[in-house]
């Protein structure tokens, strides 16, 4: 048996120094760099005015500290919420300085830590946006946010929220960072980005081949989804419909610890005088006709937006119901997501 | 824990070297413990279930073949059968049967409703149920001894690499195999190691990636014109082949890894030239049990209405054959349209071979062989869809709802994907032809050299690594 577990492990060699170097030095996700030197790069070209394309996976809350700590003069309108709310640019707020500081999955934990980071440079924008996501209304906070917790925290206390944090103990995040060295969709990632150029570009150009992170902090999907017809995005619509546990799915009512923090974020911007927008992002017609009548919690989030923008006078723009922003199938780049056609609808852009 | 998954490979990984570094008598002892930690990893009650089965078997087992005069032999049989049949049928079939009474109710306006059981589907009960069923039946017919070790009696129905999804493997050629110490043999592990790699080759290349497009239309069957379906059923038939004998290949793997030769359930059922045929090389452990201990009693028993009992036998056979697989009217359809199949095919058997010996041989051939195939595949859609009506309404589709419009096709498929699917099942299949005609994967390779050994399996690791698509896709027999 000695013998057969030498050639084992002998054959076993070269497949496994294949995965973990590939892995290691393509790394997609960027996840083997402790100074967040990705991060770091994009921030420092994005204040330098240049836009930054074949923007890849990366952790987009420190790039978001590094972008706002590196800022010289405070934006006028600041825009928060996720990665539906990225396509948000200058243009839709002409004659102010817009920065768009949308991360993916955001949370409204996301929202304190960014203002915090305002705060602290002693920065205050006249208007911010919030992008409000369905899903944000509903779910338990993720993990994400915990990249700058400190920021966050730092806001909670002032607005006196207690938010309990249920960290993971650092040897499981490590075990999960290094565990990717050994997974195999992780190499194919990794395969990939070996074979496509993945190293970012620096262009005063607004729309590249890949995504495009521009200097006002807004971002462009590249050609895969420019190139991508109506047609082909009803099918990955269906095919989300088909194959996911419904993000609505199992959930009856508001979340109380995001509804708290909502509310009371809202509360400390109006007491700065801040002005408030909502955006609130519209779901595919496809898939809102099947969320929109299999789970009540759809029109719950609604009433409860509408409600809380009235209470607090916040302008709206946008509904979840993507008739009465009279977007159609050809609006959306998937089942959640606008394309930049479905955002000048909604923000009225041709009127 | 499904057999391509890390936590899968370490935990067979440490089985197998204490398998072979502690004392081969004990052996059995550290399969029940490793299968019992296998089946416990899911739902750790499942165990409960098998424990019962297996030690009320071992009884009756022994009580079949003591008992005299015949008529207390038949009542403990009787008995053994009945309580077997009755813990699969609780823990599959009931809430089936409770919607259906409830269904009645409401038809005839009774004022009355059976509330369903909350009732989990232990691991592999429809796999250990069949074979001890079988077991008590040869020791009834004085066809096997009882087993009279409850050790070598328990690791047979939980031996784990077979306790998932079979194969059904029966007691008279598993239990002398449990019985002879194994000694490490590189004449059995290499080959072991080798069905696993392949399995694994076609689980995720070929039907991870097809169960991409064929999930997409099968769950939602309305928003698919004709020719999606078609060619999503197309797709589906073989990626449930490469599935579920990319499964078998990986539990013979094992087994043979551990010295213990299992039934392969595949024979090329791509090449049948008839339903009948198709059903002697698909799924054929499952298929020669209801052969077995179905058709055979039953033909014989209703040898009198001449031919009309063969096809009642069949019926019989076919249907606890669909049903076997699922509590719901598409499996039981599905048995039927078998039935069908297999019924025509002996009530026509003359007037068939007339033709084929009027029409050249070769033209017969491939014409019978791509309409059992056709027509296999037309069955898996009542096998795949999950309701009744959807699967008519896919039918329906198929042939009402029909365009040659390429562009609506909403499969998902990309170039990439259909190159690999093609390509992956091109080298399936001739590799199983050529499996099948020279005896074995490792036949075939162990005439070639070291370096075109190692070549060959890197060419495989690494088309796996690279063309794999990895998520939490669990086999499809799994769910049976």
């Amino acid at each position: 048996m000695k013998a057969f577990v030498k050639k084992i492990i002998l054959f076993s060699l070269l497949p496994i120094i294949i995965l973990v170097s590939i892995n290691y030095f393509y790394d997609p996700a960027n996840l083997f760099d402790p100074e967040f030197s990705y991060e770091r790069s994009i921030a420092n070209y994005l204040n330098e005015g240049w836009n930054v394309t074949n923007v890849g996976n990366m952790d987009e809350r420190m790039l978001q500290k590094y972008f706002i700590e590196g800022m010289k003069t405070a934006p006028d309108v600041v825009v928060m919420g996720s990665s539906n709310s990225m396509y948000i640019d200058s243009s839709f707020y002409p004659g102010q300085k817009l920065i768009n500081n949308a991360v993916s999955s955001a949370t409204f934990h996301d929202f304190l830590a960014i203002y915090d980071i305002y705060e602290s440079k002693g920065f205050k924008p006249k208007k911010v946006v919030l992008g409000i996501a369905p899903y944000m209304l509903i779910h338990p906070t993720n993990d994400f946010w915990l990249s700058y917790k400190e920021d966050f925290f730092d806001l909670s206390d002032k607005i006196g929220i207690e938010v309990q944090i249920k960290n993971k103990p650092d040897y499981i995040v490590q075990w999960e960072k290094w565990k990717q060295l050994f997974s195999l969709s992780y190499f194919q990632q990794s395969v990939n980005r070996m074979f496509n150029n993945k190293d970012i570009h620096i262009t005063h150009q607004q729309f590249g081949e890949g995504s495009t992170k521009v200097n006002d902090g807004s971002y462009n999907d590249g050609q895969y989804y420019l190139k991508k017809s109506s047609s082909q995005i009803d099918v990955t619509v269906k095919r989300f419909i088909a194959s996911s546990t419904n993000e609505f799915s199992g959930y009856t009512e508001i979340n109380k610890e995001q509804k708290e923090l909502l509310i009371n974020f809202v509360d400390y911007l109006i007491a700065q005088n801040i002005e408030i927008e909502f955006f609130m992002m519209a779901l595919h017609p496809i898939y809102y006709d099947y969320v929109s009548n299999k789970y009540p919690i759809v029109h719950i989030i609604d009433d409860f937006l509408s409600d809380l923008a009235k209470q607090k006078n916040i302008k709206v723009i946008g509904t979840i119901d993507p008739d009465q922003s009279g977007l159609k199938n050809s609006d959306f780049n998937d089942y959640c997501h606008l394309n930049l056609n479905g955002f000048y609808k909604t923000f009225n852009i041709y009127d | 824990m499904i057999f391509n998954s890390v936590e899968f490979f370490l935990f067979f990984s440490v089985v197998f070297v204490l398998y072979y570094l502690i004392s081969p008598k004990l052996q059995w002892g550290l399969l029940i413990l490793a299968s019992s930690f296998f089946i416990m990893y899911s739902v750790p009650s499942f165990i409960l279930v098998l424990l019962v089965v297996i030690l009320f078997n071992y009884v009756t087992g022994i009580q079949i073949d003591k008992a005299k005069p015949d008529a207390l032999k038949k009542q403990i049989f009787t008995l053994s059968s009945v309580v077997n049949i009755s813990i699969l049928v609780f823990y599959k079939y009931i809430n089936f049967l409770l919607e259906n009474v409830n269904y009645l109710f409401s038809t005839f306006n009774a004022d009355a409703s059976i509330p369903m059981i909350s009732v989990l589907l232990p691991l592999g009960i429809s796999f250990y149920i069949f074979q001890v069923i079988s077991y008590n039946y040869d020791i009834y017919w004085e066809i096997e001894q009882p087993e009279r070790h409850l050790g070598h009696f328990a690791a047979y129905l939980m031996f784990f690499p077979k306790i998932v999804s079979g194969p059904i493997e029966r007691a008279s050629r598993f239990l002398p195999q449990i019985k002879s110490p194994k000694k490490f043999d590189y004449q059995n592990v290499v080959p072991g190691l080798q069905l696993i790699l392949w399995g694994l080759f076609k689980k995720v290349v070929i039907a991870d990636r097809i169960a991409t497009s064929t999930d997409l239309v099968f769950n939602d069957v309305g928003n698919y014109q004709g020719l999606s379906i078609l060619i999503a059923t197309g797709l589906y038939t073989i990626q449930l082949y490469a599935d579920f004998s990319g499964y078998t290949d990986m539990a013979l793997g094992l087994a043979r890894m551990l010295g213990f030769k299992l039934t392969d359930n595949f024979n090329r059922p791509f090449s049948a030239t008839s339903i009948s045929d198709f059903w002697r090389r698909w799924h054929i452990t499952l298929s020669s049990w209801v052969t077995d201990y179905i058709y055979t009693p039953v033909s014989a028993e209703k040898r009198g209405w001449n031919k009309w009992g063969i096809v009642y036998a069949l019926f019989l056979t076919f249907v606890i054959l669909g049903a076997w697989h699922g509590a719901s009217w598409n499996f039981i359809f599905y048995g039927v349209l078998h039935t069908m199949a297999v019924s025509y095919e002996f009530l026509t058997k003359k007037y068939r071979k007339r033709w084929s010996e009027v029409v050249p041989t070769k033209i017969y051939t491939s014409i019978s062989n791509f309409l059992t195939v056709a027509y296999f595949g037309f069955t898996l859609i009542f096998f795949r869809v999950v309701s009744f009506d959807g699967a008519l309404l896919a039918i329906r589709k198929v042939f009402f709802d029909f365009s040659l419009s390429l562009s609506g096709l909403g499969l998902g498929i990309s170039l990439k994907n259909a190159i690999i699917i093609v390509l992956g099942t091109i080298i399936m299949l001739k590799l199983d032809k050529w499996k099948m005609k020279k005896g074995g994967l490792n036949i075939l390779l162990a005439a070639q050299s070291g370096l075109f050994r190692w070549l060959f399996y890197y060419l495989i690791v690494f088309s796996v690594m690279i063309f794999g698509v990895f998520g939490t896709n669990n086999f499809i027999y799994f769910q049976f």
